[in-house]
């Protein structure tokens, strides 16, 4: 459910500049981890920092293998 | 909110991929990165170091490039650089980069998808690939700040073997092919090959060869015909008269006299030193000096590397000399 909620979170980011400005705005994933928490809450999306963690590792893993 | 093709402004694509018999283009938010890089994907690799281009990327079916394009069109085509490999084609779009009206890509491997798209999947017409180029170098080509007017793509060496299926879908688009001396080239490759040089990278169709084939040539013979075809092919399809050969050993002043008047770049004088700059660098290790290494090369060629070059490759270079502007 909560994997559901972060990609839900994502379809709204990638519609939505303004949101997209503010969390560009993040250096590293403990930057980017409360904004995202912040940002999804006042949407009605339940995301952990755990979900967050989880979709940071699978997005990395998919980029190595993009080179292999 | 904005769910129409608008929200691709600023985006670019940075790779295709299949999901299940689905082309699906992978994007990237570029903002208003200028691609000075010596290569494409180190601009991306850069961009990616950002946490949210991990998290936070487009992935749309290719069939929705079209309605992005008439959307967001990208700029004209100044011209297209091909090259035979380690010839010196990276000074020359780092140099057009160094202009802000220049906006250059380098060797963009998603375009790799689009060539090899058809033996992926058989029923992918050429049509179907020609509509999938014009629209991945449109998307890729999105002005990105407003100097910039034109717009340069340098191919990777083997994409010359795609010149047909290019040349097809720009016809009128000008093209450079940049060459050397072909053992001065094949040292470089035996120093240290180039991925299109492993035996199975590019496909043995391309080359004139039986697949199975592959495993009964040495490794130098193989990168002596891969270079072999790439030169044919270049020479077959430039007869058109938008094309201009330019060999290694006219870099860099050729740039000034030939490469920018032809690709209807101006270059104001202050401009022009800093291009002269660039063009001192190595161009693919900027950080450090170019150093000429023409004389160490012909002096490490063997025989074999010789004898292979005189047999395959000569032919080919003799008539790209007659062909080159040095000739006139």
């Amino acid at each position: 459910m909560s994997q559901q909620s972060f990609d839900h979170f994502r379809e709204l980011v990638l519609q939505d500049p303004a949101l997209q400005t503010q969390l560009q705005a993040a250096n590293n994933l403990s930057e980017l981890t409360p904004l995202v928490l912040k940002l999804g809450r006042e949407r009605g999306c339940e995301i952990t920092a755990g979900d967050i963690e989880a979709a940071w590792q699978a997005a990395r893993r998919a980029w190595i293998e993009r080179w292999i | 909110m904005n769910s129409g093709p608008e929200r691709f402004a600023g985006w670019i694509p940075i790779g295709l991929y299949w999901r299940g018999t689905q082309p699906m283009v992978d994007w990237c938010h570029a903002g208003d990165a200028r691609f000075t890089d010596p290569f494409f994907e180190q601009t991306i690799a850069g961009l990616v170091q950002r946490p949210f281009q991990l998290l936070f990327r487009h992935q749309t079916p290719v069939e929705e490039l079209p309605a992005i394009n008439a959307a967001l069109p990208g700029l004209k085509l100044g011209g297209f650089i091909f090259h035979l490999s380690r010839c010196g084609s990276t000074v020359v779009s780092r140099m057009l980069a160094a202009l802000p009206q220049n906006l250059v890509l380098s060797e963009p491997r998603l375009l790799d998808f689009v060539f090899r798209s058809h033996f992926h999947q058989s029923s992918i017409s050429e049509e179907q690939r020609i509509t999938w180029l014009r629209s991945l170098v449109s998307a890729l080509g999105q002005q990105r700040r407003t100097e910039q007017t034109h717009y340069f793509i340098k191919f990777d060496s083997w994409h010359a073997l795609q010149l047909p299926l290019i040349r097809r879908a720009f016809p009128e688009v000008p093209w450079l092919f940049i060459y050397r001396e072909p053992a001065e080239v094949m040292v470089s490759h035996e120093r240290q090959p180039a991925a299109q040089m492993v035996p199975g990278v590019i496909d043995p169709r391309w080359l004139g060869l039986a697949p199975d084939a592959l495993g009964r040539i040495p490794g130098d013979e193989y990168c002596a015909r891969v270079l072999a075809a790439i030169l044919q092919t270049a020479l077959t399809h430039s007869n058109t008269g938008n094309v201009q050969f330019i060999n290694y050993r006219q870099l860099p002043d050729i740039v000034f006299s030939l490469i920018l008047p032809f690709f209807q770049v101006s270059c104001a004088a202050g401009s022009m030193s800093h291009l002269r700059e660039v063009a001192r660098l190595n161009a693919k290790e900027p950080s450090q000096p170019f150093m000429p290494d023409s004389a160490a090369k012909q002096k490490e060629a063997g025989e074999r590397i010789r004898q292979l070059s005189d047999r395959l490759l000569q032919p080919w270079y003799e008539q790209m000399e007659a062909r080159s502007s040095h000739s006139a």
